[in-house]
This record gives C-alpha cells, sequence and structure tokens, in this order.
C-alpha cells in the first residue's frame, strides 16, 4: 500500500523497474521516457479522431485504447518499435 | 527562483514534457508556463498540480499563464495539504447519478438541483466534486444545475468529470465544467480526502 500511495502522490503511475512500454502507463509516462514514441501517437491520432497527446495526456494506455477503440496490443507493438 | 518557459506555438505534449523537465531539473520556487491554446493550459495546469504546485491561470489576450508556485516542503503533496495545514478538513462528494435516491425520477432530479446549490454551504471544507456514471451528464450543454457547477468551480472547488463515462454517454464533447479525469486520479482523492461522501 505504501508503494501505491507514493505512486497515487505523484500523480501518474510510472512503470516498474524493467523498461518495457505496459498497459497501466500513461501517455505522459511513455513519451515522457521515450521521446521517439510521440510520432507513433501523432501517427495514431487520425484513427482516434483528435490529438491524443492533448486529450489523453494523462490517460493509461488501457483507457486509450479503450476510448478511441483502438488495437492495444497493436499500439503497445508500435510503441514498444519505437521506444 | 521564478522560471519561465515560453510553450506559445507549442502543441502537446511539448508544454508538459518542458513543465516536467524544468521542474525535476531546477526545482523552482515559482514556474511560469505561457501557453497559446487550450489543450495546453489544461494539461500543464494538471501536471504542476499533481507535482504539488499550487496552480493559478491568467490569460492575457490569446496567451495562458500558467504559474505553479511550490510551497515549503510540499513537494510530493497536493495543494490540498494547504488547508490540512490551517485545520480544514477536506471533503469529496462524489456524484454517481443524475437524480439523488430512489423511486421517482422526477423528485430524484429536483432533489440533486437543491443539493448542488446547498453545496456550498459547507464552504471551504468542500474539496473535490467528482461527476461518475450518470453524474457526468449535470456537466454538459442543458445541465439545469451547470451555473452552480461553474460558480463552485469558481469559487476553487475542483470539479473532476469522469473521461470514460462522458466517452460511453458520447457527451465528452458537450462537457461545460471540471476537469476530465481517470479513475487514478479519483482514487487519488479519494485516498487524500478526510471524508469521502457518495450520492
Amino acid at each position: 500500500m505504501g508503494q501505491m500511495k507514493s505512486r497515487l502522490l505523484q500523480g501518474t503511475v510510472m512503470s516498474d523497474t524493467n523498461n518495457t512500454i505496459h498497459p497501466e502507463m500513461t501517455v505522459l509516462d511513455v513519451v515522457s521516457r521515450y521521446r521517439q514514441t510521440e510520432a507513433v501517437f501523432k501517427r495514431y491520432d487520425a484513427e482516434a479522431g483528435e490529438c491524443i497527446c492533448c486529450q489523453a495526456l494523462f490517460e493509461s494506455l488501457r483507457d486509450v485504447a479503450e476510448k478511441y477503440h483502438l488495437d492495444l496490443k497493436e499500439l503497445l507493438a508500435d510503441l514498444e518499435a519505437a521506444g | 527562483m521564478t522560471k519561465e518557459i515560453d510553450c506559445r506555438g507549442l502543441a502537446c505534449p511539448a508544454p508538459v514534457l518542458q513543465t516536467k523537465e524544468a521542474i525535476e531539473k531546477e526545482h523552482p520556487t515559482v514556474i511560469n508556463v505561457v501557453v497559446d491554446n487550450e489543450a495546453a493550459k489544461q494539461n500543464v495546469s494538471r501536471f504542476m498540480g499533481s507535482q504539488g504546485l499550487e496552480v493559478s491561470v491568467k490569460q492575457e489576450g490569446s496567451d495562458f499563464h500558467v504559474i505553479g508556485k511550490m510551497g515549503e516542503g510540499t513537494a510530493a503533496e497536493t495543494p490540498v495539504d494547504e488547508k490540512a495545514q490551517i485545520g480544514q478538513k477536506k471533503i469529496m462528494v462524489m456524484v454517481a447519478n443524475d437524480c439523488m435516491g430512489h423511486g421517482d425520477d422526477e423528485l430524484g432530479k429536483k432533489l440533486m438541483v437543491s443539493f448542488l446549490k446547498t453545496l456550498k454551504e459547507m464552504g471551504d471544507e468542500l474539496w473535490r466534486l467528482v461527476f461518475v456514471n450518470n453524474g457526468v451528464k449535470l456537466t454538459i450543454e442543458g445541465s439545469d444545475v451547470l451555473p452552480v457547477i461553474k460558480e463552485l468551480e469558481k469559487e476553487g472547488v475542483h470539479i473532476l468529470v469522469c473521461g470514460t463515462c462522458l466517452t460511453h454517454f458520447d457527451l465528452l464533447a458537450q462537457k461545460q465544467v471540471g476537469e476530465t479525469t481517470n479513475m487514478l486520479d479519483i482514487v487519488t482523492a479519494m485516498q487524500l480526502a478526510d471524508k469521502v461522501i457518495n450520492i
């Protein structure tokens, strides 16, 4: 719970010790760690119908996929490839 | 130390990333980020808030100055703790429906209007008002209580509106008040509040 509290107080859930991109990371977590992934989100903007980094920066990748009806596995794979 | 960052002409995530970098590397006591679009204003404000800064926004023409102030010893705390320091409770009210109670929806909607109008009587202890599920319908165009909620926001109550719920009801574009939020923010608010009232 202490770790959870610490994470919550930061306002974002950061990745654990491994370096992989996972569904609970927020868009901000991903683009701040792997700047080159911004281009991936930009590519998905058309499919989403709006700027993901503008409208969903604090959402988790899982929530982004659900919100914009994107394929989460595909999104993760594209981000991994870029990151 | 005051840090100023000119992010005019930049779209998200750039303004937030520049703000994040400045806060993490330079630890300014005051940071002024100038942006020129609504999304950047909201995202920079929200990021500063998540870092424990007291956030205010000033508009100058088409530019927004998002100003974050770091209080002493508040590096990992939220602005809420100001209230704790002066002995105020932090009350969070979560509204999960557009009417109050069960039995008669027409009556329930009238009661909800009355409830929200009366909430201001909590005074400064009213900290956050969170709308989820059917409650998000109170924050959109045409809602009878929209002016009341806007007034609460103007008086400093933090209004959070569930983004997943807005998307579910296809109302995201119609939201007129508050900050679109996610479950992490809601859980964080519950954890930090002294009292959570569920309606």
